[in-house]
């Protein structure tokens, strides 16, 4: 892993500001008392381009530029953020910050010294610098293919949206950190229609990649593999409901972990006493055959950062260990109230948000099985391969996830596909009911978004195959 | 906030003007600023005091059919020359759309009616009185059952708001709007280490119209104690009751396969009914947009249409699509005033206050009625597929039995295809409320398939 500090000289300047003015920033903000504040500059710039039957229809671009300023005072939190980067507007939002904190002497801000980070996103071809006809042929190459692949294909939309993120932090407990955060996605939506019946699928991918990402990933790939989730769904049998052993695909379903124990094991909630997992540290809250990890830094991830949105460095945080928990994930409010060092977890969707504890990369560790002895095990059940997305209930546990792609497990085999499927359960139950899981883990491809407290952050999940013995399918069919 | 409105108007079309003298042979451009602020308590004391004033312009710049959009948050002269010559650079790369020409200058709404979406005593309130909306909220949840034993948090939060719309046929017309709410969670422990949250919220375009804290408060620690004890039930099929939320929730999935994106991009399973039943007789669906202080209403839609009221749904007969001018010549039919204007990038489709007109039966006699059933109170997860109309949900609620509510259940699913579940519709609450923009009363649907143990 190289190391890098940034430009910080571009970077203040990025944001018409300086050392000098940031800390005359940060001592205002701390002028009514209060423990630490910090200044999280941001601008990211986001561009979008859409084929649609064969058309460039749609080609968006777009520019976001501001400053959140915060002021922490025991466990209470003063925000303020403003697109006025003058040092008038600075001012004003740091005094409103400010305000949280009810008295107590005023604190100077230490001077700031520069915070290395890791470089695990280095781009060779960035998407925004490519000339705008080779990004088109990208989308074409994937339009044609997925038309190619199947004549009930009826519709093909293909879109490429690119951003870059940069972001300077100034802390008053010293420190100063810049990263410049690219992001693509590449997504292919197909729908197939034969008489009156009708599917659709989505595929694609991307992470912290540039045009190097389709080396790897061709755009007729994800063109013929939505043309394929499309058409082989077109006429799926309703999904049978109750009780059955389920075994989730390597890769997306990662999705499990993230809704099943990800969310319960942020520490916000746990600081809050609202978790189920609240207090469990070293208790059994899984079979031993998982072992659960968040990792910010594995390179060119989705979910990955050089360093999170409170100036701290990423890390590999292991959650589930054998099956016992082993720890939470933490932003800068909860690990000082647990009187822990940083796990590099603190993120928000933008300088128009407060950071909290949140997800970056979280997956399942590769265990002893063989995948089709794994299938070859069931008898009957469900195998399911792609999801739609998954929403947990932190309080009790209770969690879902939506199928898009399934099949029936019949006589150990892959037989039918079934469709609208819907499975639930409970985070500690369903990890407790692991019973087998494969060598063959696998990351997602890069299109994850996790929702929190109405902030959206890009995450990656990943998992080898595995064997749930049984969970509630919520299919329509008795 | 009416000083702002206009300022944001004039500044709207004066983007306009020098974008069509930088070349662009149609214009049209949204601008928006406010401030929201959140305060928020935990625990008896202050845990956040939030405030931003956000600013963003957008514009949708035409060279003859090539059309591109941007984004901006910097007004500054400079930055607007700059966006506009980068805008007219896209449209470079775009294929000629005729159909996704500005709207038709003889559509435009020629006034903006007055709906009273703006309070002026939302901004002017003080941190402190927020403060103590938000104690008194949190207390009375805490207070409100001895089972409750911790409290997620209580928030009040607001946001005031000026628009303007502005386009080279002339049109500019500019509105502002609030919204404050309170909401609170509390949790209830459960006897097998479970935790059982409640929560609840409500929201307004003016301060007196949200409920006290004292009554949010309730609600929020009833929700929490009434699932303690909850688990999941065999799986059965059986007739569903929806509370007005989750029953709104639906609608909301509906509506959105009556959008022109969904009906014109073959993704919606109603894209070739209209004119067709596709819900039981004694179901009619309507988007009104001029409610005063409706919390969805709008003088005018996001590309200048006026605001008209919609049947969508006329006694179980699909009447009608919700369409912006682009997906409207797309599909050879009238635009219906649902333009959306996100922020950022080309118009959607959007509902205003949409509701299911209300029947005559008291809600609690629609239960009476059920020997054996499911009553529905929470939904969760993302178990709708608006291709084929397939239906499958998380769900919490209680048991019916006998026609009383009995044991709560949660960890089961809630399955039935969207034609069927609207067509089994079999009795309609008299209890609508639009305390929401889109809104039900109760349904029961006459049978729906269970997924539990």
């Amino acid at each position: 892993m190289t190391t890098q500090t940034g430009d910080l000289t571009v970077a203040f300047r990025r944001f018409s500001t300086d050392t000098e003015t940031a800390a005359r920033v940060l001592s205002r903000a701390l002028a009514r008392g209060g423990d630490f504040a910090d200044l999280f500059f941001e601008r990211r710039e986001t561009g979008l381009i859409s084929l649609d039957q064969q058309r460039v229809e749609d080609v968006e671009r777009a520019i976001h530029l501001g400053v959140g300023v915060r002021v922490l005072a025991g466990d209470a939190t003063g925000y303020a953020y403003t697109e006025d980067l003058s040092t008038d507007g600075l001012y004003r939002a740091a005094d409103t910050a400010a305000a949280i904190a009810r008295g107590g002497g005023a604190h100077e801000a230490v001077a700031a010294e520069t915070v290395a980070t890791p470089s695990l996103y280095p781009i060779e071809r960035s998407t925004f610098d490519a000339a705008a006809l080779d990004k088109l042929a990208l989308l074409r190459r994937a339009d044609e293919a997925a038309r190619a692949y199947d004549a009930r294909v009826t519709r093909v939309t293909v879109t490429l949206v690119e951003s870059v993120k940069d972001i300077l932090i100034v802390t008053s407990d010293g420190r100063v950190v810049t990263d410049h955060q690219p992001m693509l996605r590449f997504t292919v939506g197909v729908v197939a229609e034969e008489g009156s019946a009708r599917q659709s699928a989505n595929e694609g991918g991307g992470g912290r990649v540039g045009l190097e990402y389709f080396d790897a990933h061709s755009p007729e790939d994800a063109g013929r593999e939505a043309a394929r989730i499309a058409t082989t769904m077109l006429h799926a049998a309703e999904a049978p409901a109750g009780q059955l052993p389920v075994v989730l695909g390597a890769g997306d379903s990662g999705i499990l972990l993230h809704e099943a124990i990800g969310h319960g094991l942020e520490a916000d909630f746990n600081r809050k006493k609202t978790s189920n997992y609240s207090g469990r540290v070293g208790e059994r809250v899984a079979s031993e055959l998982c072992t659960i990890v968040d990792d910010g830094t594995i390179p060119s991830s989705r979910g990955s950062i050089n360093v999170d949105d409170e100036g701290n460095l990423p890390s590999r945080n292991v959650l589930i260990e054998d099956g016992i928990l082993r720890g939470y994930l933490h932003d800068h409010l909860s690990r000082q109230h647990f009187g822990l060092d940083p796990s590099g977890n603190g993120r928000r969707q933008d300088y128009q948000h407060v950071p909290l504890p949140r997800m970056t990369n979280t997956y399942m560790l590769a265990g002893p099985h063989d995948p089709e002895e794994i299938i070859a095990s069931v008898e009957r059940g469900i195998y399911a391969r792609s999801f739609s997305g998954g929403q947990v209930n932190i309080s009790n546990g209770d969690f879902v996830f939506s199928v898009t792609e399934g099949y029936l497990i019949e006589g150990g085999r892959i037989t039918a596909p079934v469709k609208g499927v819907n499975l639930i359960g409970n985070g500690p139950d369903c990890l407790g009911r692991v019973t087998m899981c494969g060598t063959d883990f696998e990351l997602s491809d890069g299109r994850w978004t996790c929702g929190k407290d109405g902030q959206s952050v890009p995450v990656g999940v990943g998992i080898p195959t595995v064997k749930i013995s049984s969970m509630t399918v919520g299919g329509s069919r008795t | 906030m009416s000083q702002t409105v206009r300022e944001l108007e004039s500044f709207a079309a004066s983007v306009v003007e020098r974008a069509t003298a930088a070349g662009a042979t149609a214009a049209e451009v949204f601008a928006r600023a406010g401030v929201e602020t959140e305060v928020g308590v935990r625990d008896g004391a202050i845990e956040t005091l939030q405030q931003g004033s956000p600013k963003s312009v957008g514009l949708r710049l035409w060279r003859g059919d090539k059309s591109a959009s941007t984004y901006a948050t910097d007004f500054s002269a400079d930055a607007i020359a700059r966006v506009i010559a980068d805008t007219l650079a896209l449209t470079e790369l775009v294929d000629p759309v005729p159909e996704a020409a500005l709207v038709d200058r003889e559509l435009l709404a020629t006034s903006s009616p007055e709906l009273d979406l703006c309070d002026p005593r939302i901004a002017a309130m003080s941190p402190d009185e927020k403060l103590e909306l938000a104690l008194a909220c949190e207390a009375a949840a805490l207070a409100a059952d001895g089972r409750v034993t911790t409290s997620g948090g209580a928030s009040v939060s607001d946001a005031t708001m000026a628009r303007a719309l502005a386009n080279s046929h002339g049109f500019c017309f500019g509105y502002a709007e609030s919204y404050t709410s309170i909401g609170v969670e509390v949790i209830a422990d459960d006897a097998d280490g479970k935790k059982r949250n409640g929560s609840w919220s409500s929201v307004a375009r003016h301060r007196d119209r949200v409920l006290s804290p004292d009554e949010i408060g309730r609600i929020a620690a009833a929700r929490a104690v009434r699932q303690l004890g909850a688990g999941p039930i065999a799986t059965e099929r059986m007739p569903v009751v929806f509370d007005p939320r989750t029953a709104a929730s639906l609608l909301g999935m509906l509506f959105s396969v009556l959008r022109g994106n969904a009906v014109e991009g073959r993704s919606s399973y109603l894209a070739d009914r209209l004119g067709e039943a596709i819900a039981a007789s004694r179901v009619t669906i309507i988007d009104d947009p001029l409610m005063p202080r409706g919390l969805g209403s709008r003088p005018h839609d996001g590309e200048g249409l006026p605001s008209r009221r919609v049947t969508f749904v006329d006694a179980g007969v699909l009447q009608q699509f919700a369409l912006n001018s682009t997906n409207a010549r797309k599909l050879g039919r009238a635009p219906t005033g649902h333009a959306s204007r996100p922020a950022s990038g080309a118009p959607g489709e959007s509902s205003s206050n949409l509701y299911l007109v209300a029947g005559a039966l008291a809600p609690e006699s629609i239960i009476d009625d059920v020997e054996r059933g499911f009553y529905c109170e929470g939904l969760m997860g993302f178990g709708f597929n608006p291709a084929t109309g397939d239906f499958s949900s998380g769900a919490s609620g209680r048991l019916i039995e006998g026609g009383k509510l009995t044991r709560p259940v949660s960890e089961v699913t809630v399955a039935c295809a969207f034609p069927d579940l609207f067509g089994r519709i079999d009795a309609i609450g008299s209890d609508l409320v639009h305390d929401r923009s889109t809104c039900s009363p109760t349904i029961r649907v006459s049978e729906a398939t269970i997924a539990g143990v």
